[in-house]
């Protein structure tokens, strides 16, 4: 089952970078380092709470175990796949960055501002910074949404949203 | 307590599904899966996720029964996209592209589109009358059980779910363990001691798990298909549709393979972290050897519609027995309903039949009367989800962005919440590039805080003795089955490469 997607013929999967050709990492080496440096922390941390023994697991137990499996677990995908065919393909910093920012933003400003502020500068963010429409078609896609979003959250459903600033 | 078995309480089940509130929502969720199966950028996860806020002022039968919806009502959208765009709208519809596109293309693209209803309607029906006669019996097993059982249940359930998924299967072990220790983070059930909150006052109650669901599946997956999206130009509906009911021709051909594709899937869905995807290729390719004209599969066959079509449906329904028996998600999906549960009060596993018995039979008999609707929507509103299809991508995600924004914050009223799940979105996003596949991480960050805890009970009744796992005759016989799945997934592979260098 393991190579499940590879076996059947004839089938695009949707993974538009697998050709591009770049050369970084092997993915496999990368992931292997993600963990060790995931289960190192849960270890080094989880050390500030106290252990406790067998019979009585204290709170440091179960993560500070947990951590050390994360920690092998790692190393051993980290050399395995140390060689490995598949390399890292190229980051898409814009979409990473313009999706981060505009979701930083609207949680910076939904409490402050409320969410006739806040949704529309999300869709401006989302669609602008990605490249994917002019300001038009930010303001077409983003003005009904937040009259909607008005419309179903805070009155419809009754969710407690600042609507106003 | 005529509850406890078979049919009476399937009946008493059927009247709390029959309730006008559980009935229109129920119709919410079918609906609202069909869509987002439908559509090929958004998922079930995401929606589970984005409607279980909505969810919290209802009774626990009714959010499950709507939330359940989703998930199956997905597996019925994602073929429409399949035939007639040659797309998976869901994963497991993939095979469902090659015979039923094909058909599109020769103008039958309707009659696809009804067998495709069609099986999935007979294939629901038996999947959840697999789920009506094997709960009681794995109830009863799973009831006896103590802390050492369950611990070892929850080991051989995550490592089995975790290790046949796609992937290298010590990557997935590595992220159901990242999904434990993220489970850490919060408050020590046992001992009132903070971890791994760092101060932040907002972390003393743990991570929301739908900011983490929503984080790695809505915004992670969102970057990830923007990289690509640019490029990738809309996509044209295939021909006409023509009539949704198949011939006397296309019955004939594709009825065995309905019921053999309900069956496969229904036992392969039961099995912990066989998905629907492998109830659909391992129904597809026993359609294909028992056929007289395997050459033929791929250029149109109905029954090459029915059988992945049949199989991923069943399992969809059968995917809910580790969950509702033993209180094992056996994917990302179940992982949102066992948190879903716990939300409502509700611990998942065995006690949920005989304590809840409305509630366990109320969700399974709406499935009788879901997929019923969904057979209906699906051979009457054909023209509806075609334009759905028409909806482009970069409409489509602002308003997936919004939702997910807004649906975070009203977890908890917390901006804190949004940040974290934008957080989870990077990580979601690092994932793809490294493929790791999210779903492990997911059902150990359910899991996780259980697993602690019956751990821990289970060492002090051992008196701290780890060998109390293996003097216990169940626990010692399910340790024994993880041992076996591992040398398996780990050594097969193997073996394969010896044979094929032998020969």
């Amino acid at each position: 089952m393991a190579d499940l997607t590879n076996t059947i013929p004839d089938i695009e999967v949707a993974e538009g970078d697998a050709a591009s050709g770049a050369r970084g990492l092997p993915v496999s080496l990368l992931a292997g380092g993600v963990f060790v440096l995931l289960g190192a922390a849960f270890v080094i941390f989880g050390l500030d709470y106290r252990l406790g023994d067998l019979r009585s697991m204290g709170p440091g137990m179960f993560p500070v175990a947990a951590g050390t499996l994360l920690l092998l677990l790692g190393t051993g995908i980290a050399v395995a796949g140390r060689k490995g065919a598949e390399r890292l393909s190229v980051i898409a910093f814009r979409p990473l960055a313009a999706i981060t920012a505009s979701v930083l933003v609207f949680a910076l400003l939904i409490e402050r501002a409320g969410i006739v502020i806040a949704a529309p500068l999300l869709i401006a963010g989302v669609v602008l910074a990605t490249g994917q429409g002019s300001w038009k078609f930010a303001l077409a896609v983003g003005a009904p949404l937040t009259v909607a979003s008005v419309v179903i959250f805070p009155v419809l459903l009754g969710v407690p949203l600042k609507v106003l600033p | 307590m005529n509850w406890d078995f078979g049919l009476t309480s399937l009946a008493g089940g059927l009247l709390v599904a029959v309730q006008p509130i559980n009935l229109l929502l129920c119709f919410v969720g079918v609906v609202l899966g069909t869509l987002v199966g439908v559509l090929p950028g958004i998922g079930p996860v995401v929606t589970i996720s984005l409607l279980l806020p909505i969810t919290f002022g209802m009774e626990p039968v009714t959010a499950l029964i709507m939330l359940a919806g989703i998930y199956y009502g997905a597996q019925y959208g994602g073929s429409t996209t399949a035939i007639l765009l040659k797309l998976p709208g869901e994963t497991a519809a993939v095979l469902t592209t090659l015979d039923g596109n094909a058909m599109a293309r020769k103008g039958r693209a309707g009659a696809a589109l009804g067998i495709s209803a069609i099986g999935s309607f007979v294939a629901g029906i038996i999947g959840t009358l697999a789920v009506v006669f094997m709960s009681p019996a794995l109830v009863s097993v799973a009831l006896s059980f103590g802390p050492a059982e369950n611990v070892a249940l929850m080991v051989l359930g995550l490592v089995a779910a975790v290790m046949v998924a796609q992937g290298s299967p010590v990557a997935a072990v590595a992220m159901l363990v990242t999904g434990l220790l993220l489970g850490t983070v919060g408050t020590d059930i046992s001992t009132g001691i903070s971890r791994y909150t760092f101060g932040v006052p907002e972390l003393l109650d743990g991570i929301n798990f739908v900011v983490v669901a929503m984080g790695i599946y809505g915004f992670g997956e969102i970057i990830a298909n923007l990289e690509s999206a640019s490029a990738a130009p809309q996509q044209k509906v295939t021909g006409t549709i023509g009539s949704v009911y198949p011939t006397r021709d296309d019955f004939r051909r594709s009825w065995k393979a309905v019921l053999r594709g309900s069956f496969i899937g229904s036992a392969v869905g039961f099995l912990p972290g066989l998905g629907t995807s492998a109830g659909a290729f391992a129904a597809y390719t026993t359609e294909k050897k028992l056929s007289k004209h395997p050459h033929l599969f791929g250029t149109g066959l109905p029954e090459g519609v029915a059988a992945p079509e049949s199989a991923n449906n069943a399992a969809a329904q059968t995917n809910f027995i580790p969950l509702l028996t033993l209180g094992l998600p056996s994917g990302a999906v179940m992982a949102l309903m066992a948190g879903a549960m716990m939300i409502h009060g509700i611990v998942p596993g065995p006690q949920v039949m005989t304590t809840r018995p409305e509630l366990f039979w109320g969700l399974i008999a709406s499935m009788f009367v879901g997929n019923a609707m969904l057979l209906l929507l699906n051979l009457n509103l054909v023209r509806i989800w075609v334009r759905v299809l028409a909806i482009p991508y970069r409409v489509l995600f602002p308003i997936v962005m919004l939702l997910c924004a807004i649906g975070i914050y009203s977890l908890n009223n917390s901006a804190f919440d949004i940040l974290l799940a934008a957080i989870f979105g990077v990580i979601g996003y690092i994932f793809i590039k490294l493929r790791l596949e999210p779903a492990p991480l997911l059902m150990g960050f359910v899991l996780g805080p259980m697993l602690e805890e019956n751990l821990r009970r289970a060492m002090q009744l051992g008196r701290g003795d780890p060998m109390v796992f293996l003097q216990k005759p169940i626990s010692a016989g399910l340790l024994a089955a993880t041992a076996v799945i591992v040398v398996l997934v780990i050594g097969l592979p193997a073996l394969r490469r010896w044979r094929s260098t032998a020969s």
